[in-house]
């Protein structure tokens, strides 16, 4: 059975795009081409590695089961013609970086992208980003970074933020008593990259609008970017009520006092610098902390003592407050505040209820004259949350192939080995290092960085010993 | 089609001819660094510090920077432009500010990030002052804006930067704190600083000493950074109550009067606002830090900061980069550099030695006649943990419980020494 590439016929697709772009409009910038979106010519190389440690690289042509041919590559120079190997004779191919084999400005999607052109005058372009799956890991730093970037060269007016992200083990959902506040520092790298990024380096910087499915845990702190917060009607938000007792018993209580205080306060700041009531953030994260409200005029009054006709929002849960299992699972506890649609927007988190992106726009007075764009950003973090996948499968199988390379024979071919013994752990390591923010070693199950490194030294002072 | 295969092949050549051309331009810009050991690195010369320089050498396409420390420095052949972060003394005549417009005080953010003793401290502060001097002029009118985002750290830190802001700053710079996370040792630093100022999201506070597993410091230990601290309120004009419910759980409330605006403090909670209940530790957010009169103001950018200052315009020195919501001036091009190679070297620590030590059992074991292949190999590892203490002393005391003079005596030399030895016949 054959295994063609994919990208082969898309690089060639994008080489023929750059050629012909000169013929049609005279002279093409190269920051034009880019902000196109066209297929920058990013060829990077793959590698045969050898079972007697030769390494080959070049651009793999076709595999099959029993062949790899390849155009080989000395230098920059490529192949004319592809060489055949055996795979009897191959312990390892390595395909490119590990990443997608063509790649854009921005690390937007590969395939060409036309400028929006529905916005007609007066018209909106908004800009949809999804952020599913699990958070920290397919929702992470980078590829936000590249998605927000990707919707630059649109000029979008506003970018929508749609975040649903997994809340399930084992196919269970973990309802809203688990938590897992610690994945604020995450939501705290994230938060730069959608407010402080977007006034100081947009000319026009869209408005962030954030659109609650499922925001629990490290995603629950999404909403608070912005105060443009919509939820559907089954939106939900919560999962970071553990701050209280995160610590458990461990040390002084002062110095737990204080990492709670400081913690809070980070959060809080997050809320307050986009107009959030800290007060939620305390409900949200807080069991101890009592939380009564009232509306007046449409707005919500706080108290942390019940006052006559105030509506509990969160008792102090000890004792006979602590929620019951009934309660939690049926989602009806209040040891923390979990937020629902109708609260939300009754709190005032939430502008409105919102279960399609049109419910969205219509709440943003956006009816008909607009562009929406939401393939390319959606294909961004999907590609990253595919990378962290195969990664998972690769850096595993890289390091056993690492450790089937015997070194032995005579000194070249012992030279040989240990060549490609570094050769591999130099990969692992630019992999590790590229995607560390996504990447578990309990998933990959390979040493440390600094762990591998001195591997690599100990090889090279291995050879110092062995050289005639 | 061939035709225009031709002429885009033609033009591919030219282009790439064109982008040669102009990088030869710069490349052709070479230093030299001749060292001690007789070694000479050519390339160009980016930064120097102290003496010691980060040099760009090439082989053929691939570049990558080198960190030659002042030590092992004979001399230097210049042939490139200045680096950007070279420190000259302040008095240097080749300097020479731009026009100032008139009125208009030049000023400069100084980004203090990371852990407090290690990626931030006092010696790097200091070593900054002959720059900004340079690029903000020394009549007193120039502005420090410390933008700080830390964590905390070291604590034997603490009074050492304190010592430099009130000192050597705040004599030379109208010094101020630009806050988005001061916590613990970080707000305990920007104390001295009179005038603080938030970013919307800022915090600060929660200075209680711990280590290990949460255990707080305490006893004697304890008395002596309340009392450190009560000094540094008072070099800031802090009440000290405000310090002490940052650091102990101590209640701590207000009464504003009303026409005034004037704070009066208790650590009871008697006062008219419950700042903090006696049970928790203090952490301001930016509203409740306003509200107070601890800080001057809330700011989200410079347009809003200078305002909050009190000036129509100021003159950000620096250049506008990617991620950074100020002008990156050369001073802070200078720490943010620094910042890198100490949190590499803080990561890196461990393989250091780890490679250290296996080249140099190695040495030990091997043969005369192969002994110097690993000997060079062991000093070049030695060097590596000499520049990442040099660059930062305090790992002398993080990593072997030593201040740097015991450790260049006691361990250094005694290394290089035992090095040496294996060498002899």
């Amino acid at each position: 059975m054959k295994k063609t590439r994919i990208g082969k016929f898309a690089r060639s697709l994008a080489t023929l795009q750059l050629a012909m772009i000169p013929l049609a409009v005279g002279v093409v910038s190269v920051p034009q081409v880019a902000a196109a979106g066209y297929a920058v010519a990013a060829e990077t190389t793959d590698q045969i590695i050898f079972r007697d440690g030769r390494i080959i690289k070049g651009i793999i042509a076709e595999e099959t089961d029993s062949t790899v041919s390849m155009f080989v590559m000395v230098g920059s120079i490529r192949g004319a013609s592809p060489t055949v190997y055996n795979k009897t004779d191959i312990l390892s191919v390595v395909r490119g970086t590990g990443e997608d084999e063509t790649v854009t400005e921005a690390g937007g999607s590969s395939d060409p992208i036309d400028k929006p052109t529905a916005a007609s005058p007066g018209g909106k372009v908004i800009y949809h980003i999804k952020l599913n799956g699990e958070f920290g890991r397919d929702v992470n730093k980078t590829p936000l970074k590249q998605a927000v970037d990707a919707a630059k060269r649109y000029n979008p007016d506003y970018l929508l933020v749609e975040v649903d992200n997994l809340w399930e083990q084992f196919g269970q959902d973990l309802g809203d008593e688990t938590a897992s506040f610690d994945q604020f520092s995450i939501a705290d790298q994230l938060e730069p990259i959608l407010r402080q990024d977007l006034q100081t380096h947009w000319d026009n910087p869209p408005e962030v609008v954030v659109w609650v499915k499922n925001a629990m845990a490290g995603a629950a702190f999404i909403p608070f970017f912005t105060p443009n917060v919509y939820f559907s009607s089954d939106g939900r938000m919560g999962g970071i009520g553990n701050l209280g007792g995160m610590f458990g018993s461990m040390g002084d209580e002062v110095v737990r006092d204080k990492q709670e205080s400081l913690r809070l306060a980070r959060a809080k700041g997050m809320a307050i610098a986009s107009g959030h009531d800290p007060r939620i953030i305390e409900a949200m994260t807080m069991t101890e902390y009592v939380l009564y409200y009232t509306m007046d005029g449409g707005r919500p009054v706080y108290y942390t003592t019940a006052e006559p006709g105030a509506e509990l929002l969160t008792d102090d849960g000890k004792d006979g407050n602590a929620d019951t299992m009934q309660e939690q699972v049926r989602s009806e506890g209040n040891d923390v505040l979990t937020l629902r649609a109708e609260l939300a927007q009754k709190l005032g988190v939430s502008k409105g209820t919102a279960d399609t992106v049109e419910d969205v726009l219509f709440y943003l007075g956006v009816l008909d004259n607009y562009e929406l764009i939401e393939d390319p950003a959606e294909r961004t973090l999907d590609r990253w949350a595919k990378t962290i996948d195969r990664l998972e499968r690769d850096i595993p199988r890289m390091f056993r192939e690492y450790d089937e390379i015997q070194v032995q024979g005579d000194y070249n071919e012992r030279k040989r080995a240990r060549g490609a013994k570094i050769n591999i752990l130099r990969k692992i390591i630019g992999q590790v290092e590229r995607y560390a923010e996504s990447l578990q070693f309990s998933r990959i199950g390979v040493p440390p960085v600094a762990q591998l490194r001195v591997l690599i030294e100990q090889f090279r002072l291995q050879q110092l010993a062995d050289r005639p | 089609m061939m035709i225009f295969k031709s002429i885009t092949r033609k033009l591919a050549v030219m282009v790439s001819a064109l982008a040669l051309a102009a990088a030869t331009q710069f490349s052709f810009a070479e230093d030299t660094v001749h060292l001690k050991d007789g070694t000479v690195v050519k390339g160009e010369i980016q930064r120097e510090l102290e003496g010691s320089v980060w040099i760009k050498t090439s082989i053929g396409e691939i570049a990558s920077t080198t960190f030659i420390l002042s030590d092992n420095i004979k001399s230097i052949e210049r042939d490139s432009v200045a680096p950007t972060a070279d420190i000259k003394p302040a008095n240097d005549p080749k300097v020479e500010l731009t026009p100032r417009r008139p009125g208009v005080p030049r000023a400069a953010v100084i980004s203090l990030e990371g852990t407090v003793g290690i990626q931030m401290t006092a010696k790097t502060l200091y070593d900054l002052i002959p720059t900004l001097e340079r690029e903000l002029g020394t009549d007193g009118t120039g502005i420090v804006v410390f933008k700080i985002n830390s964590g905390g750290g070291l604590l034997l830190e603490i009074q050492k930067l304190s010592d430099v802001i009130h000192n050597e700053y705040k004599k030379r710079f109208r010094t101020v704190s630009w806050i988005e996370s001061a916590i613990s040792a970080a707000a305990m630093t920007s104390h001295c600083i009179e005038e603080i100022y938030f970013l919307p999201e800022g915090n600060y506070g929660a200075c209680t000493g711990w280590s290990g597993r949460l255990v707080a410091v305490k006893g004697r230990g304890l008395e002596g950074v309340l009392y450190m601290m009560e000094q540094i309120s008072a070099r800031g004009g802090y009440n000290p109550f405000i310090m002490r419910a940052m650091q102990i759980n101590e209640a701590l409330s207000c009464t504003i009067d009303e026409r005034t605006g004037e704070v009066t403090w208790y650590k009871t909670e008697d006062g008219e606002y419950l700042v903090n209940p006696k049970d928790k530790i203090l952490t301001f957010t930016a509203p409740d830090a306003a509200k107070f009169g601890f800080s001057k103001g809330t700011a989200v950018n410079l347009e809003e900061l200078t305002k909050a200052m009190g000036y129509q315009e100021i003159d950000w020195v620096g250049e506008e980069r990617t991620g950074y919501i100020y002008p990156i001036s050369k001073a802070e091009d200078a720490m943010i550099s620094y910042r890198e190679k100490v949190t590499s070297d803080e990561e890196r620590t461990n393989e250091y030695f780890a490679n250290y030590g296996q080249a140099r059992a190695l040495a030990a074991g091997a043969p005369m006649e192969t002994r110097p292949r690993f000997v060079g190999r062991a000093r070049s590892h030695l060097k590596k943990i000499e520049a990442m203490v040099r660059n930062n002393p305090n790992f002398a005391l993080l990593t072997w419980g030593m201040m740097i003079e015991d450790w260049e005596r006691d361990w250094l030399e005694v290394e290089e020494e035992y090095l040496a030895s294996l060498l002899r016949p």
